[in-house]
């Protein structure tokens, strides 16, 4: 292997100035010179790509890229550091946000406020590039923040009721997590003395390992959609106008498992990762992953709002990525790799299909202002490129072989498969096993899910409303032929990102590279077994489909009372209430003790007042000091105020 | 290094304020001048004096009218040059902001002079070299910003006074009461490097319960202006005030001056060493505890604006107070630190509260429903001001925060770490719904004329005064840049750490 040197560059930076000043231009050039401005909104976009990829020769030579600045009270700088893992995630962000906003010169004719729309959405582009390239945890923290306020201008920009309250949500569950991760981060930077993103470096932390690790994970869950604290995704990706749902569902969450990665690699013990705590870890993350994926596929079959049902899948994939990542952590160094191998490639290949399959349905959106699937039918006469380009998005997602999805999704299949294998053959449990079940049962209900979306909008019966409507735009074509190409590229060369990426990733980051070479670098794809296994998993979601739509069980739903929502406001409902309560009573209470002493004293100032005697006023008749000299009262006051110092000096200076 | 510069710093304003008092109502542009002048002078010699302060640790002036008690003197140490350091700067932009705010009011002859007065009032009590002097101060203080807040002479207005001067008078009666026993035990009430009563020899019989009762004196005398509850009501109360006086009296000067006193009180008269002997600061952690919840909780049922703000100042006063509490070197930073960035980003809040009153008259949350629209970049800056205050990073109050919970993990104290986690969950519920409606919320009903006649002036958008929201602009993109670039503060702040805590 090669060495690890570093290299000094402003490529880093550039990669967040350029979305970052493309933004002030585009909010300078305004709505009078719209057309510019959404050129430079693209070019912005485009350039944040170019100076990831230029990255990647200093890479391949096995060197990271490290950039410093402001080094001084911040405990490292704001500091750049870019390795594989996130050359890869800031290269397909700003891949998929260059297709989202060149998209969205056709989309946002259709709604209003353009130039705040492009403003924010490259903000928000170089948040997720300070993400991608940061080098230490703080530096981290501040693009991360910096996320969290930037898109949710972008969740709230339609201005109504809904995406108002989408947007609370979203906007107090991303600053409760971003308040996780700083108190994590304080733990952190205290006991471990150091904020660097490196693999192993909680080894110092000891017994208060597990509460960072949670916080941690806690913090990035969050906003990666992770099962429980996922109410916030379903709400808010649906509402915002359908280019920012791409950016959202499709990279925006990756921040948050990108995160999770990176938490997991710091948690290695003793940098080779054997330990208890690591493969309990590992298996916490695999299990959270598990419940988060079936979740999302039951609650997406449900679904007939084609945004909010895209949404669901989006929890769902997430629990593939948390799964991997899980596997990585659980079987550590050396066979981990094909978990952590597998969590990034999906990490890429859901960031293309679920962005395409969001830019998919605006389409339909656009022209039908529709988003029941079951209202919709025969459209692809309308919408041939879109239809086409939606296939290929779901059959990415369903893991259909030559696509994109089946690469990441045999990988995952592979991990599970052997975490299962290592936990029977250490422990005897069956756990796992059932795990790879779970596993499987959730691409039955995948492919059934995509197969019905596809099926009611694209195909079938037309409504004789939407015979007329028009076809799809030049960009909007454009945005989606993008993701659709690169998607076909990585389905039918597989082999070729595990090595040019993310074989380097995982090395980089600490593998067994003897492992990775072997395992990774000629992992055969086109596997009979693994083919076959895919394909009997997608004719059970025909099945499925079949049987669905006969007898009407999509259209079942959870009792609303078993809804974390709604459980949620029952309890923060009566929390706030007692919350009011008690704050008025004690309010109540300070006022009223108060008020007595306030009254206490202008009671004795109405005396003093009383000192220009005036026998006819109330008071003075009340209080009948009137007779009082002027003088004795002096006399009294100074003796009094002598006492009060006097007595207690006595006492404390000389007895106690 | 000896110097009578300090004394200009109290005596200009003085000075200046006798020259305005004695000016006519009509002759505005001439008093404008003074007091911005007089702001900016004193602003510039505190930068003056900072290079030689944290050079040579200290700057005296010749001492006048010595006894044995005490005597006259000023003192520039680093703790006091920090609170002059962030008092005078924010004068300068207060002022400013007053010019527009005043310039339709009646009274400003009155409003300005003592406006002024209180600038030189507050430099005496950075600059105290002893606990009389500060004492006398202090006292002045209250008197000088009463006429400030009785502004209006409305009834309100008048009750508000009358609790302000009841208030601040009682508690200074227990100081003087601290101040004496101080005295009697050790028979020195200089301030100096080493604490009064951790330096000088004391009287052998003195027990760790006398301490402690002298010390809760102080806290309770020094704790009506820094707004430690339940000695807070006075506050919310005084925001009957014009907002250039809430801005800068009731969220950097007069509450800071309560807050200098407490950290004089624990660092300067009983020193760390005194303070760890008394073990009494587990129990003030725990007020300021309950202060920083409570107000954070009180902050969420107010609907006027700057009753909100004044309860977030309640609460975020208890932050600095807490850092300075948990005697460690990480927890004071912090709250220096914060001290200095709460102050920044209150008064930023503060002037977006007085360009809304003012160019719309709206006084109320509710009823800011959609302003964004028509005051965008005031309600920029009070979002960018918000989010500091929730201390999340791209703004100044993270680092405060990340000071202040490694200082609460460094002395052990997991309560602080959670009620610091809270409390910034509920700063994010009281501060961020109001950018939103701002923002995101269509106003209701829209109004014929959205501005009245009478209001100022409106070019463009409807945004404040030029005077008015400059300054403003100017403070909130302040705090931008100290997210970033908190060195300057942070090196300021560690050499008042090192000073005390060695």
């Amino acid at each position: 292997m090669p060495n690890h040197g570093t290299v000094q560059s402003i490529l880093p930076i550039l990669a967040v100035l350029f979305p970052l000043l493309s933004a002030v231009a585009a909010g300078i050039l305004g709505e009078r010179r719209s057309k510019a401005r959404d050129l430079v909104a693209a070019m912005g976009c485009l350039g944040a790509f170019l100076s990831v990829v230029l990255m990647y020769p200093a890479l391949s030579r096995g060197n990271t890229v490290v950039y410093h600045l402001l080094q001084g009270v911040w405990p490292s700088g704001i500091s750049f550091r870019v390795d594989f893992l996130g050359l890869l995630v800031g290269a397909v962000a700003s891949l998929v946000w260059l297709a989202s906003t060149i998209y969205a010169w056709a989309y946002m004719g259709h709604e209003g406020q353009r130039t705040r729309y492009y403003f924010f959405n490259n903000l928000t582009l170089a948040a997720m590039m300070g993400v991608s390239t940061a080098g230490d945890l703080l530096s981290l923290l501040l693009f991360f923040e910096a996320l969290t306020f930037a898109s949710y201008v972008l969740v709230v920009h339609r201005e109504d009721q809904e995406a108002r309250s989408a947007g609370n949500l979203y906007l107090f569950m991303g600053v409760f997590g971003g308040l996780c991760l700083i108190t994590g981060m304080a733990l952190q930077y205290y006991f471990g003395h150091t904020l660097a993103l490196d693999s192993g470096t909680m080894h110092s932390l000891g017994t208060l390992k597990p509460l960072v690790a949670s916080l941690l994970v806690l913090g990035f869950g969050i906003k990666a959609g992770m099962v429980p604290v996922h109410i916030w995704l379903p709400q808010a990706h649906p509402v915002a106008p359908s280019p920012a749902s791409a950016l959202l569902s499709g990279v925006m969450i990756k921040a948050g498992a990108y995160g999770i990665v990176r938490v997991g690699l710091m948690a290695l013990e003793d940098g080779h990762g054997q330990g208890a705590f690591y493969e309990g870890l590992g298996l916490a993350v695999i299990t959270t992953g598990l419940f988060t994926m079936i979740f999302g596929v039951f609650m997406a079959l449900q679904s007939g709002n084609s945004k909010r049902m895209l949404a669901y899948h989006s929890i769902s994939q997430m629990g593939y990525i948390l799964m991997g990542a899980g596997v990585a952590a659980y079987l550590g160094l050396g066979h981990g790799a094909m978990g952590f191998g597998g969590a990034v490639y999906h990490i890429i290949n859901h960031a293309l299909f679920k962005a395409g399959l969001f830019l998919a349905v605006g389409v339909v959106y656009l022209s039908t202002e529709e988003l029941d699937m079951y209202k919709l039918g025969g459209l692809w006469r309308n919408f041939p490129f879109t239809a086409a380009a939606m296939l290929i998005a779901a059959m990415g997602i369903t893991g259909f072989p030559g696509l994109n999805g089946y690469a990441s999704k045999t990988m995952l299949h592979h991990s599970i498969v052997e975490a299962a294998q290592h936990m029977a053959h250490t422990t005897g449990s069956m756990y796992l096993w059932w795990g790879e079940k779970v596993f499987s049962l959730t691409g039955v209900g995948t492919a059934c899910s995509f197969i019905k979306l596809f099926g009611l909008t694209f195909l079938g019966k037309r409504p004789e409303r939407f015979a007329t409507v028009r076809g799809e735009p030049l960009p909007v074509k454009v945005g989606m032929g993008i993701l659709c190409v690169v998607m076909l590229a990585i389905g039918l060369a597989p082999n070729l990102l595990v090595n040019v990426g993310l074989g380097p990733a995982a090395t980089g980051v600490g593998y067994d590279h003897h492992f990775v070479d072997e395992y990774l670098g000629h992992l055969d794809f086109w596997y009979p077994k693994d083919v076959i296994a895919i394909l009997i998993t997608l004719a059970l979601g025909l099945g499925l489909f079949t049987v669905g739509m006969r007898t009407g069980i999509f259209h079942l739903h959870f009792p609303k009372a078993l809804s974390i929502e709604y459980c949620g406001r029952a309890l923060a409902g009566s929390a706030v209430r007692g919350w009011a309560r008690l704050a008025v009573s004690w309010q109540l209470l300070t006022d009223r003790a108060t008020r007595r002493l306030q009254d206490g004293i202008t009671t004795s100032s109405n005396l003093a007042k009383n000192i220009d005697y005036d026998p006819q006023s109330r008071t003075s008749a009340e209080f009948n000091l009137t007779n009082l000299d002027f003088d004795t009262l002096i006399l009294v006051t100074v003796l009094g105020v002598f006492l009060a110092l006097y007595i207690p000096l006595q006492v404390l200076s000389g007895r106690m | 290094m000896q110097s009578w510069l300090p004394w200009v710093t109290v005596i200009l304003p003085a000075v200046s304020a006798a020259v305005l008092g004695s000016l006519k109502e009509e002759q505005k542009a001439l008093r404008n001048a003074i007091s911005l002048g007089t702001a900016l002078v004193t602003a510039g010699i505190v930068l003056f004096l900072m290079p030689a302060v944290i050079q040579d640790g200290v700057v005296r002036t010749a001492p006048l009218l010595v006894t044995p008690a005490f005597s006259i003197e000023l003192r520039v140490d680093h703790l006091g040059m920090m609170f002059a350091l962030i008092a005078s700067g924010l004068w300068v932009f207060a002022m400013l902001y007053s010019i527009g705010y005043m310039a339709h009011e009646n009274g400003q002859r009155t409003y300005f002079t003592f406006f002024t007065l209180s600038l030189g009032v507050t430099m005496g009590i950075a600059f105290a070299a002893n606990l009389f002097i500060l004492y006398f101060f202090y006292e002045f203080l209250t008197l000088t910003t009463y006429p400030l807040v009785i502004h209006y002479r409305t009834k309100e207005a008048m009750v508000a006074g009358a609790k302000y001067i009841v208030y601040s008078l009682c508690g200074a009666t227990l100081i003087l009461a601290g101040i004496v026993l101080t005295y009697t035990w050790t028979g020195s009430v200089a301030f100096s490097e080493l604490s009064i009563l951790g330096g000088a020899p004391r009287l052998a019989v003195l027990s760790t319960t006398a301490l402690a009762l002298a010390f809760a004196l102080y806290i309770a005398g020094f704790g009506v202006k820094a707004a430690i509850m339940p000695l807070h009501s006075w506050l919310p109360s005084a925001m009957v005030a014009p907002t250039p006086v809430s801005a800068l009296l009731h969220a950097v000067a007069v509450v800071k001056a309560g807050v200098f006193g407490v950290l004089r009180t624990m660092y300067s008269v009983f020193g760390d060493e005194v303070m760890h002997e008394m073990a009494v600061s587990p129990y003030f952690v725990a007020v300021l505890l309950a202060t920083i919840l409570a107000g954070s909780v009180f902050a969420l049922n107010q609907d006027v604006l700057k009753r909100r703000l004044a309860y977030s100042t309640v609460s975020q006063l208890g932050y600095i107070m807490l850092g300075a509490a948990l005697l460690t070197p990480m927890g004071f930073k912090g709250g220096m630190l914060h001290m200095f960035n709460h102050s920044l980003m209150k008064i930023t809040l503060f002037f977006c509260a007085g360009l809304i009153a003012e160019g719309t008259g709206k006084t109320r949350v509710s009823e800011l429903a959609g302003i964004g629209r028509s005051m965008p970049l005031t309600m920029t800056a009070f979002a960018l001001a918000s989010i500091g205050m929730i201390g999340a990073l791209p703004m100044n109050g993270f680092w405060s925060k990340w000071f202040l919970i490694n200082g609460s993990v460094e002395s052990g104290m997991s309560a602080a770490v959670v009620v610091l986690a809270v409390s910034a969950l509920l700063n994010a519920a009281y501060f961020l719904p109001i950018s939103i409606s701002a923002f995101f919320h269509k106003p209701a009903g829209v109004q014929l004329q959205a501005h009245g006649p009478g209001h100022g002036h409106h070019q463009g958008l409807g945004e404040g005064h030029p005077a008015m929201l400059w300054p403003t602009l100017a403070l909130a993109c302040l705090c931008l840049v100290l997210g970033f670039w908190p060195d300057l503060p942070v090196a300021l702040v560690s050499l008042v750490v090192q000073a005390f805590l060695g």
